[in-house]
């Protein structure tokens, strides 16, 4: 397949050396621009193996809500997307011919993970159609829809298999495993945000090379096989249920059904009732 | 003919690290406390000592190096870390902090000593409220602890660098080991048994260091001889006899007016009695 213009996600938990949420991923934390600068070198690598593997136009997406690249350090080859105005699918059109994923981290509630989490630490769950997905599964259905192929991620391991499963043939690199083996879904918000704060790390400059290699591969493979497209059956429906935290003192869940696109039902509006 | 010791090939090493027992690191408060003005220059210390323990393991034919950072507010910049390593960063399950028998070895870079000892620099045990902490009644740092642990895991314990007190603690606990002292405290009138644990804090911090580039020097040296050497001078292992009993003795401290002691017990695994909580109780 065609794989000349590449659209890639990029987020902050999923990064070798980003070790826990308060001192890296949050604005105040003592080492969120040492964060920053190591997810933007993640992205270099990615960056290099793509422009290597024949790519010729790249755009990077800063998915983490604080802001997650450093603009004068990425690779100046690229353009950098900041901030999505129209909601899902997130500037992603049709003329992109491939989507991939740095820093990405396993959706919320998963066993084994580092930093799980989908959209904030406030949710639990989120399924369309009884699929759970996460983060880089909510993309995933957007450019299927699109009829664009998810070529690459990287981020932790559970991450990864979460990818595999999701979309069989992804090329996917590891760069670390959490060590929590519970799902964490009976915490509340607080308690949830240091819930899987353990991992064993590959230090981040041979975590770049694996990355840079893995994004290779991932253009070549891309190249001779069709893959990367999950099936989608209409109508569709969201549900999402989430934590108690400091206001909503119960679990709660919200249900949205659009009757012909999954862009359409992820930009629906929430509207959480006490879950009984 | 002698023969040689019979012993295993060190294939995967488990290294612990703390912030403490680093040449440079010249206080808590200035450099081990995450509000500190050096504490970042501490990590940075830590970390090249690391890595020149990691230069050692590899050249003395280790093949895969796990480093565990053992500081609770963080002691390991991973942005510096020998990328031939992997990093361990945080502990949910509790002892024995995910070593188990796929390690061949544990080790121990930048430790300190255990609290209350005499001629230690920045020595504690957990934190400054311990004065002591015992099994069985052998008295335990962090360093014993994990010891320990790795006795019941059958991994045997054959590197540890920090300061001199350390050192002989280690040697004292597990004969044979290689150890390598980058510093030496300033030895104090008393063990400071009777202090509060802000006072505490203070006790230890005078010190003569060997300048940080040549403590990473002999420890390179001396981590690729603890390779070399491993298993010939000793089994490496505590020799442990269930069941076993802990004993802490805790400082006074706010709202705390007195010391307190805590015992627990477990009938046979000294790694589950370590991952027992504290009840502590006024000292009769």
């Amino acid at each position: 397949m065609k794989t000349d213009r590449i659209y890639i996600m990029t987020d902050l938990e999923g990064v070798a050396g980003v070790e826990n949420f308060e001192q890296w991923c949050f604005t105040k934390g003592r080492y969120y621009d040492r964060a920053r600068a190591l997810l933007t070198a993640e992205i270099n690598a990615a960056v290099k193996g793509f422009f290597a593997g024949g790519a010729k136009s790249i755009v990077v997406s800063d998915g983490h809500g604080d802001g997650g690249v450093d603009p004068e350090t990425i690779d100046p080859k690229v353009e950098l997307l900041r901030g999505w105005p129209n909601g899902w699918p997130l500037e992603l059109d049709k003329s992109f011919d491939a989507v991939a994923f740095v820093g990405q981290h396993a959706k919320a509630s998963t066993v084994g993970a580092h930093l799980a989490h989908t959209q904030s630490l406030h949710w639990i769950d989120c399924t369309v159609n009884g699929v759970s997905i996460g983060e880089f599964g909510q993309v995933v259905v957007c450019a299927s829809e699109l009829g664009i192929p998810v070529i690459f991620g990287c981020g932790d391991l559970a991450f990864t298999k979460e990818a595999q499963a999701l979309v069989p043939g992804i090329e996917t690199v590891a760069v670390k495993r959490g060590l929590r083996q519970d799902n964490g879904i009976d915490l509340n918000e607080r308690d949830y945000t240091r819930h899987n704060a353990g991992a064993i790390h590959v230090p981040p400059v041979r975590a770049r090379k694996l990355i840079e290699a893995g994004a290779k591969r991932a253009m070549a493979r891309a190249k001779k096989g069709r893959y990367g497209i999950v099936p989608l059956k209409a109508p569709f429906e969201r549900v999402v249920t989430y934590r108690p935290n400091d206001e909503f003192k119960t679990k709660r869940i919200s249900r949205e059904t659009h009757p012909t696109s999954v862009i359409g039902v992820l930009n629906m509006p929430f509207d959480p009732k006490p879950l009984t | 003919m002698k023969r040689p010791a019979i012993r295993r090939p060190i294939r995967k090493l488990y290294v612990m690290t703390d912030l403490e027992g680093v040449a440079g690191v010249l206080n808590s408060q200035d450099w081990c406390l995450d509000d500190g003005r050096f504490y970042e220059r501490a990590r940075v210390l830590l970390t090249l000592e690391v890595n020149a323990a990691v230069r050692g393991f590899l050249a003395g034919g280790v093949l895969e190096v796990v480093i565990s950072d053992g500081h609770g507010p963080g002691g390991i910049d991973p942005d510096l870390l020998d990328p031939r390593s992997e990093l361990i960063r945080g502990w949910p399950n509790g002892w024995p902090l995910e070593l188990d028998k796929t390690y061949d070895a544990l080790a121990f870079v930048g430790q300190h000593a255990k609290a209350s000892s005499l001629g230690a620099h920045l020595c504690h045990t957990q934190n400054m409220q311990h004065i002591d902490f015992a099994v069985n009644g052998v008295s335990l740092g962090e360093f014993g602890q994990l010891a320990v642990c790795a006795s019941e895991l059958g991994i045997p314990v054959i590197f540890g660098c920090g300061d001199l007190a350390f050192a002989k603690e280690a040697e004292a606990l597990v004969p044979g080991i290689e150890t390598v002292a980058v510093k030496r405290g300033v030895r104090r009138a008393g063990p400071g048994e009777t202090l509060d644990d802000h006072a505490y804090r203070q006790h230890n911090a005078g010190a003569i260091h060997v300048p940080p580039e040549r403590a990473r020097r002999l420890i390179e040296a001396g981590a690729r001889r603890a390779v070399a050497m491993a298993g010939t001078r000793g089994p490496g292992l505590i020799p442990l006899t269930p069941p076993f009993e802990r004993v802490v003795v805790l400082r006074r401290h706010e709202g705390h007016p007195a010391r307190t002691v805590s015992r627990e017990r477990h009938s046979t695994s000294v790694i589950a009695l370590l991952n027992m909580p504290y009840h502590p109780e006024p000292e009769i």
